[in-house]
C-alpha cells in the first residue's frame, strides 16, 4: 500500500500530457488566429469625474513594508566598499534598483489588527514607476480593490471589485506634492535606499530560492524606527544582482508582532499609463 | 498564487497583445491537457476542449472578467467545458462504444498528444470514479486547487468535497494496485 503523499506524487506526475510538436503548432496558429485585440480604453483624465468622495490614500500612509524594503535596500548600500568577498557586486545592485524605470512587487503580511485580514491568502501587488502607482490587493485569490495613481496626469481611481464600485477623480497640486513626497522618501524601493544608511547589518550565506541562487543581508538595527524589535533580511541574485526576496519580523509598540514578505519582484518594467491604469468593467457603478 | 508574469500577461492581453496571448497558450497549454485528459480520457476530446477554450479565449480579449488567478481561471474554462462533453450523450457514447486510445506510446511522431503508458492506465482508472470524484481528483492534485477553491467550483460544501476526494483516492489507488 503506498502511503497518501507518494501516491498523490505518483498521480501528479504520471497524469502529464502534451501536445506534440505539430498540434502544438497547429493549435498555436489556430488560437492566435482567432484573437481579435481589445480596444483601447478612454485615458483615465478624460474620464475623471467631478464627484469627490473619500479617497483611501494608503500612499499617504507610511508603510511599514516600505520601510523594510528600505532597510535592505540600506543594506546593500552599506555593502559597497566594505572589503565583502561576496559574489553579488553591491554597487551594481545599487544602480541597476534605482535605474529600473518600473517594479512590480508581491507583498504579504501577518500580524494585522484587521479583523479581515485572513493571511496566508490576502496579498498586494504593487505597481511602481516614477509617475504611477498601482496596488492590487488580493484576498483568497481574488482581487478586491485596486488603488491607482498617475502624478502626471494628476489621475486617481479607486476600485471597489467585491462591491462592483469605482471612483475616478483629479489629484490636486497639494495630493501630487505629498504622492511624490511620500515616493520619493519611503515607498519607493529604488530611492528608498538612500534614506537609512546608519542601520548595521551583516551578511547571510548563500541559499536557493525558488531556484535562483541568492546572496543576503541581515539587520536587528530599529534605529530611528517605531519598533521594540526589528529583523530583516534582503535577498539578492548573484546572477542578475536584483532583490528577489525580502523579508522581515518587527515587534511593534503595542506588542504585537508582525512579519513582512516582499517577493516575486519584476525589475525593468515597462510601467506606462496605457499598460498599468485599471479598466472598469461595464458593470461597475460609479460611487 | 498568482504570479506576476501571469498578472502582466493577463493586463497585456486584455490591452490586445498578441504576444501575451501567445505566451499564455505556451505556458499553459500542456497543463490544461493534462487536465482535459484526466476529466475525459479521450486525447481527441481533450484537445477539442482545449484548442474550444483558447479560441474563446482570444476572441474575447476585452469582455473577460479575469479578477483572480489566470491559470485557475483558464482551468475552470476547460473544467466547465469538460464537465458539458462528459454529461452529453455523445460523450458517454463514444467512450463506451468506440473509444480507442490515440496514443499509448511516446515513440509514435504522428500523435496528437503525447503521454506515457503510466498516463493511459491512470487516466483509464480515473474514467472508472464518478466524474465528480474524478474532477476533485484532478483540480487537486494537478491543478492544485484548494479543497475550498474545488468546493464553490462544485457548488457543494467542503466535506463533500473532502469525501469525493478521500472516497476516489481509495477506489484509484485499489484500481492501479490491482494492475501491478
Amino acid at each position: 500500500m503506498r502511503g497518501n503523499q507518494n501516491f498523490e506524487d505518483i498521480v501528479r506526475k504520471d497524469l502529464n500530457v502534451r501536445a506534440s510538436d505539430g498540434t502544438f503548432d497547429r493549435m498555436r496558429d489556430i488560437v492566435l488566429g482567432a484573437h481579435e485585440p481589445a480596444q483601447t480604453n478612454t485615458s483615465a483624465t478624460a474620464l475623471m469625474m467631478k464627484r469627490r468622495t473619500l479617497m483611501r490614500s494608503p500612499v499617504t500612509k507610511l508603510g511599514i513594508a516600505a520601510a523594510i524594503i528600505a532597510v535592505v535596500g540600506l543594506g546593500i548600500v552599506e555593502f559597497i566598499g566594505t572589503g565583502s568577498t561576496s559574489a553579488v557586486a553591491w554597487a551594481e545592485v545599487a544602480k541597476n534598483v534605482e535605474a529600473s524605470p518600473g517594479v512590480i512587487w508581491r507583498l504579504r503580511t501577518t500580524g494585522s489588527r484587521d479583523p479581515n485580514d485572513d493571511w496566508p491568502n490576502s496579498y498586494k501587488i504593487t505597481w511602481r514607476s516614477p509617475a504611477i502607482t498601482r496596488t492590487d490587493r488580493y484576498r483568497g485569490g481574488q482581487i478586491y480593490r485596486t488603488l491607482y495613481y498617475n502624478v502626471d496626469a494628476k489621475t486617481t481611481i479607486w476600485v471597489a471589485h467585491d462591491a462592483k464600485k469605482y471612483n475616478k477623480e483629479a489629484m490636486s497640486d497639494a495630493q501630487v506634492q505629498q504622492v511624490r513626497a511620500d515616493k520619493d522618501r519611503w515607498t519607493n524601493p529604488q530611492s528608498a535606499i538612500n534614506h537609512l544608511l546608519a542601520l548595521k547589518h551583516h551578511a547571510l550565506d548563500q541559499k536557493m530560492i525558488d531556484g535562483v541562487l541568492c546572496e543576503g543581508i541581515e539587520t536587528t538595527d530599529a534605529t530611528g524606527l517605531p519598533f521594540k524589535s526589528f529583523t530583516a533580511r534582503g535577498w539578492v541574485s548573484v546572477e542578475t544582482g536584483y532583490p528577489v526576496l525580502v523579508e522581515a519580523e518587527v515587534i511593534d509598540d503595542g506588542n504585537v508582532r508582525h512579519t513582512y514578505t516582499l517577493d516575486q519582484f519584476r525589475w525593468n518594467v515597462d510601467l506606462s499609463a496605457e499598460n498599468v491604469e485599471p479598466e472598469i468593467p461595464a458593470d461597475y457603478e460609479p460611487l | 498564487m498568482i504570479e506576476i508574469e501571469d498578472e502582466l500577461l493577463k493586463w497585456r492581453f486584455k490591452r490586445g497583445s498578441r504576444e501575451a496571448l501567445a505566451r499564455i497558450y505556451e505556458k499553459y497549454v500542456h497543463l490544461l491537457l493534462s487536465v482535459a485528459m484526466g476529466l475525459l480520457n479521450d486525447p481527441h476530446e481533450a484537445e477539442d476542449v482545449v484548442q474550444d477554450m483558447f479560441v474563446s479565449f482570444a476572441k474575447n480579449a476585452a469582455g473577460l472578467g479575469i479578477r483572480g488567478n489566470l491559470r485557475a481561471f483558464l482551468a475552470t474554462c476547460v473544467i466547465n467545458r469538460a464537465r458539458d462533453r462528459a454529461r452529453s450523450e455523445l460523450s458517454r457514447k463514444r467512450h463506451a462504444d468506440t473509444y480507442t486510445p490515440a496514443s499509448s506510446d511516446v515513440s509514435e511522431p504522428d500523435q496528437s498528444l503525447v503521454y506515457s503508458e503510466r498516463c493511459e492506465r491512470l487516466n483509464r482508472a480515473l474514467a472508472e470514479l464518478p466524474y465528480e470524484q474524478r474532477e476533485v481528483i484532478v483540480l487537486k492534485i494537478k491543478q492544485e486547487m484548494t479543497l475550498k477553491e474545488i468546493a464553490r467550483l462544485q457548488g457543494v460544501t467542503i466535506s463533500t468535497v473532502h469525501g469525493r476526494y478521500r472516497y476516489g483516492m481509495e477506489k484509484l489507488r485499489a484500481l492501479l494496485d490491482s494492475e501491478i
